[in-house]
């Protein structure tokens, strides 16, 4: 177990790596110009110069990348280009309340996506099933923003039940988790429709097993049954997790967008807009690395529930 | 046995008039259609018959889940004179695991993978017993002990993939006595297993019986098993009962066409060679489209397509002694001795030769050999390179094969036998070693000087429905060899149809793929892709095994018939002795990646040396009820060691009745050690024995080739 872990805990590194050597690469090549960015379209040809002597981006790329590295491996990765504050600092401070929403979406996809899954395989071929099927596929289908507009158009507007924007006032959890509701929601269709599928497929294939029917044979109770099935989907939901949370927190910028959040999705697309580049690459280095970090927990946990992976 | 009849306390599981039908999409598949059969507590029946019989799925009925949509439509099953479909449902659920439980074909896939498997034998108790969980374990152990699970107790908490198949199989029937049933329905139980597996499954099956009193159902294609176990017989045929009747009666003078057909076409392994086996023509029917009247007439020596046999389904007659009946419309003439001459019937189910002598010449040069053999596979994708450890799958195997000939590879599964037969051909690169085919070493050829020595060696694999690609049409499939060697011309599309024809296939077919064949006449497809290229050697990898026994002896004989008429040269990789002994030259028995004996077909079979060998050949059940009673059995005890790791000297030596019978001896020249629980002879366990060459052609590694016979073979 123990080398199971450590074999998963080595693997990140390299992960990690090239995952920020990608980011870097890609940054540089955006078009546009962040002294220009910065300085305004009216700024003098020297003002430019002098900014990107300061900001190191007269270099060539290669020294830029190697800065970089130096930077990385030492927990510096510069300061903001805009605001001057460290940029490891300005990402953290926005960490919390992205995180929060990337997971409460996900406790929601696994908590409807489950038993839509199950009630779908056990009713196969009814109109229920056909019915949630149909929904799930239009959880997938339909952009999270436009079922954030919807939400926002239903539940803010036309029924006042949740706030249409904002994370609700600082220090009080009430209003924040009030106004988590929507926004968490939103971010859940798509990982609740993907987790009721793969439950439904998953489902079918145990409940064509020979221990399933193994079981009815000897009167196992129907509950238990269930419960045999359940058990035995749980390795491969655990398995499509780490994939609904990354793809979670990827929307997530979205999401904070449409709701007007605080949050990592706000920050990176302001840093996008004036080509902040440290901030940038902060920003993606701690979103790859929690999503990287959520996987290797997942692994961790699989064991848990396939004891044919134990050593 | 009817001369036993059971105690009148006994209880009694009985169908009548059982019909089970499956209303499909593309019409009724009728699986069970009118079976009437009972069963008592204490007695053994075996329901024997061919894949799509309805054997299954009979009594998949009594547990009640035959699966969507069969459906009872006539008929009831009775346990001691309640029809179980008037029981309220929790009462049912109640009978069904306490007084009639089950044991299942693969324990690969019987077992829930992710609980222990202590924890589901307690789920069957207290699903039925309100018992405490920990009676309930106490109990859970018992049964474990009961069906010979070392340290029940420690092992408890395991999962089923830490248990080897045997285990697994005696987990399952160990979940199947925990409530004491009074029936147990075992279907093909030892299907999965290797032989000697299954001689330990089956030596258990029949001492539960005898202390346990339950009626077992023992559903099995393979006669051999039901002549070993048991005391009544019904032979199912397209989902009726074609016959049934005591052991004897079914074996010694079996009264039904298909019954005989199907002794008759059977290797055997107690049996000298004969020139060719009698196969029944075509193939069963589909359950959906069952000839009208008798079903088998098509296929039937006797019918001569009669009106009777087309026009109406026989009833069950007496045949014989009471007991014993037949649905047959020509019973009599079946009886009558001179109608049996004219259709070439023997006596009894004796066996004969057929006329096709099979026309071979005798074996030329050396066309093969092998020098010190290694594969091996590195395990452990994670681990350091010099830390990773290597399955021995091959482990020094040296031989030679001349042309002509047919060398019989043995052994259980994971000996290393499929591994060696690839390496062969070079499918897979050996390790170390040699490889000489005609004279050149092509051990270590790259792919592109393989490639035209490629047509010369060719492979026939075990499962023709998943060797032959689904989406391309026969045609194709036989096209591919020649465009790939760029020889694709006009000779070639003639080439196509003689080699269809030639294995007996409607050249007129080309154009339908593999699935609108039947399972014998996919592997006719098999071996005419096999042929293509005018091969010298084929690898045949099991390639009968997963045939139906009638359709197994068609394509023996054709590949016998192929072998005389092209020259070609066989290595034949079979788990199943009986056919490996109906179609060898030669037997080379492999276990652990080693070859521990090396015969002639006759001397091996007559009197095999090696103790792996004689436990080998002991665990086949022979198809003849006398023979079985009077027989010993070398029953092996564990399973195949991981070949990670093989025991020290000797790899056979912790399972060897040779060294246990040693150890006992105590002679005073043999020091011993203790191994696997017993002593052994020391020179055992320190050295692996050398290879002895015998004057009676016999070649085995064992440190004491001269020692007696062991007991307990009567083969």
């Amino acid at each position: 177990m123990l080398r199971y872990a450590a074999s998963r805990l080595i693997l990140v590194i390299p992960t990690v790596l090239g995952m920020v050597t990608i980011a870097f690469f890609t940054l540089r090549a955006l078009p546009g110009d962040p002294a220009i960015a910065i300085l305004g379209e009216f700024a003098t040809e020297q003002a430019l110069q002098d900014l990107r002597v300061a900001l190191g981006l007269d270099q060539p790329l290669w020294v830029q990348f190697g800065r970089f590295v130096r930077g990385l491996v030492a927990g510096d990765l510069g300061r903001s280009a805009i605001t001057r504050q460290p940029a490891m600092r300005e990402v953290m401070s926005v960490l919390p309340p992205s995180l929060m929403l990337a997971g409460c979406s996900v406790l929601i996809a696994i908590l409807a996506g489950l038993p839509i899954g199950m009630v779908s395989a056990l009713r196969q071929g009814s109109w229920v099933d056909y019915l949630l099927m149909v929904v799930t596929i239009s959880g997938i289908s339909f952009p999270v923003f436009w079922i954030g507009l919807i939400m926002i158009v239903l539940f803010a507007h036309t029924i006042k039940l949740f706030p249409a924007v904002g994370a609700g006032s600082p220090g009080d959890l009430l209003s924040q988790a009030h106004a988590m509701v929507l926004p968490a929601i939103v971010l859940a269709a798509g990982g609740t429709a993907y987790i009721a599928r793969l439950t439904r497929s998953a489902m079918l294939e145990i409940l064509r097993q020979d221990y399933m029917l193994v079981a009815k044979a000897m009167g196992i109770r129907e509950r238990r049954i269930l419960w045999y099935g359940l058990r035995n989907a749980l390795p491969p939901i655990l398995g499509v997790i780490g994939v609904t949370f990354a793809v979670a927190i990827g929307n997530a910028i979205l999401v904070e967008v449409v709701f007007s959040r605080p949050g990592l999705g706000s920050l990176i697309i302001k840093a996008t807009f004036s080509r902040d580049y440290q901030l940038l690459q902060a920003g993606l280095l701690v979103l790859s690395i929690s999503v990287v970090l959520v996987n290797l927990v997942l692994d961790l946990l699989y064991p848990l529930v396939d004891p044919r992976v134990r050593r | 046995m009817s001369d036993h009849p059971p105690a009148p306390a006994a209880s009694r599981l009985a169908l009548r008039n059982l019909s089970i039908h499956f209303a499909m999409p593309n019409g009724i598949v009728r699986a069970v259609n009118d079976v009437s059969i009972a069963i008592a507590q204490g007695e053994t029946v075996g329901v024997v018959g061919e894949s799509g019989s309805g054997k299954s799925v009979t009594f998949l009925s009594v547990m009640g889940i035959v699966r969507a949509p069969g459906r009872i439509v006539a008929g009831s099953i009775e346990l001691d004179g309640r029809s179980l479909a008037t029981l309220p449902p929790e009462e049912l659920r109640q009978t069904r695991g306490r007084d009639i439980a089950m044991v299942f074909q693969d324990p690969q896939t019987s077992l829930n993978p992710v609980f222990p498997v202590g924890q589901q034998i307690i789920d069957v108790i207290r699903a039925h017993a309100p018992m405490s969980r920990e009676a309930a374990k106490r109990r859970a152990l018992e049964v474990l002990d009961l069906v010979g699970i070392p340290e029940a107790a420690r092992r408890f908490g395991n999962y089923p993939h830490q248990f080897s198949g045997g285990m697994r199989q005696r987990v399952m029937i160990a979940m199947a006595l925990a409530l004491r049933p009074r029936f147990i329905i075992a279907d093909e139980p030892t299907t999965a297993l290797d032989v000697t597996m299954q001689a330990q499954i089956l030596d258990l099956l029949q001492r539960l019986k005898k202390e346990v009193n339950v009626g077992l159902v023992l559903i099995t294609h393979d006669l051999g098993v039901v002549a070993q176990m048991a005391d009544r017989v019904a032979v199912m045929y397209a989902g009726r009962i074609v016959e049934q009747g005591p052991v004897d009666a079914i074996f010694h003078q079996p009264r039904h066409p298909y019954t005989l057909s199907l002794m008759r076409s059977m290797p055997r392994v107690d049996a000298a060679r004969t020139a060719m086996l009698f196969p029944i023509g075509g193939a069963p029917p589909m359950l959906s489209n069952i000839p009208p009247g008798c079903a088998f007439h098509p296929r039937c020596f006797l019918s001569e397509a009669r009106a009777p046999c087309r026009e109406t389904v026989p009833a069950l007659e007496p045949a014989g002694g009471a007991a014993h009946r037949s649905a047959c419309h020509f019973l009599p003439e079946l009886a009558d001795a001179s109608v049996r001459a004219r259709m070439g019937v023997p006596a009894a189910a004796a066996r004969t030769g057929s006329d096709a002598k099979p026309r071979r010449a005798a074996p030329g040069e050396e066309i093969l050999r092998v020098e010190d053999l290694k594969v091996h596979f590195p395990v452990g994708g994670l681990a350091l390179p010099w830390q990773r450890q290597r399955i021995k799958a091959v482990d020094g195997v040296s031989f030679s094969v001349r042309r002509g000939e047919t060398i019989g590879l043995v052994g259980e599964s994971g000996c290393g036998k499929s591994t060696l037969g690839r390496t062969l051909i070079r499918l897979l690169a050996p390790s170390a070693g040699r490889i000489h085919f005609r004279g050149t070493d092509i051990s270590h050829l790259g792919p592109r000087e393989m490639r035209p020595l490629r047509n010369h060696l060719q492979m026939v694999f075990q499962d023709p429905s998943a060797s032959l690609d689904p989406r391309m049409t026969v045609f194709e499939i036989l096209q591919e060899p020649f465009l790939v060697r760029g020889m694709w011309d006009e000779k070639a599309r003639t080439r196509i149809a003689e080699l269809m024809a030639r294995v007996g296939l409607d050249p007129s077919h080309a154009d339908r793929r593999p699935h609108e064949f039947s399972g014998g006449q996919r592997q006719r497809i098999g071996v005419a892709r096999a042929l293509a290229l005018d091969p010298e050697l084929i690898v045949l990898d099991e390639p009968v095994s997963a045939l139906d026994v009638s359709v197994q002896a068609q394509i023996i004989n054709l590949l016998q018939e192929l072998q005389a008429d092209l020259g070609l040269t066989y290595i034949f990789i079979a788990h199943d002795l009986s056919v490996v002994r109906h179609i060898s030259d030669r037997v080379l028995v492999m276990y652990l990646g080693r070859i521990v004996e090396g015969a002639e077909r006759d001397a091996f079979f007559a009197a095999p040396r090696h103790p792996y060998s004689r436990a080998l050949l002991s665990a086949v059940p022979i198809p003849d009820p006398d023979k079985e009673r009077g027989r010993g059995r070398i029953v092996i005890q564990g399973g195949v060691p991981s070949p990670i790791n093989p025991p020290a000297g000797c790899h056979f030596h912790p399972r060897c009745a040779r060294a246990t019978l040693l150890g006992v001896a105590g002679r005073a020249d043999l020091p011993l050690v203790e191994a696997a629980g017993r002593p052994v002879p020391r020179r055992c366990v320190e050295a692996y024995p050398p290879i002895t060459h015998n004057p009676d052609t016999h070649d085995q590694a064992c440190h004491f080739p001269e020692e007696g016979p062991l007991p307990g073979l009567g083969v």
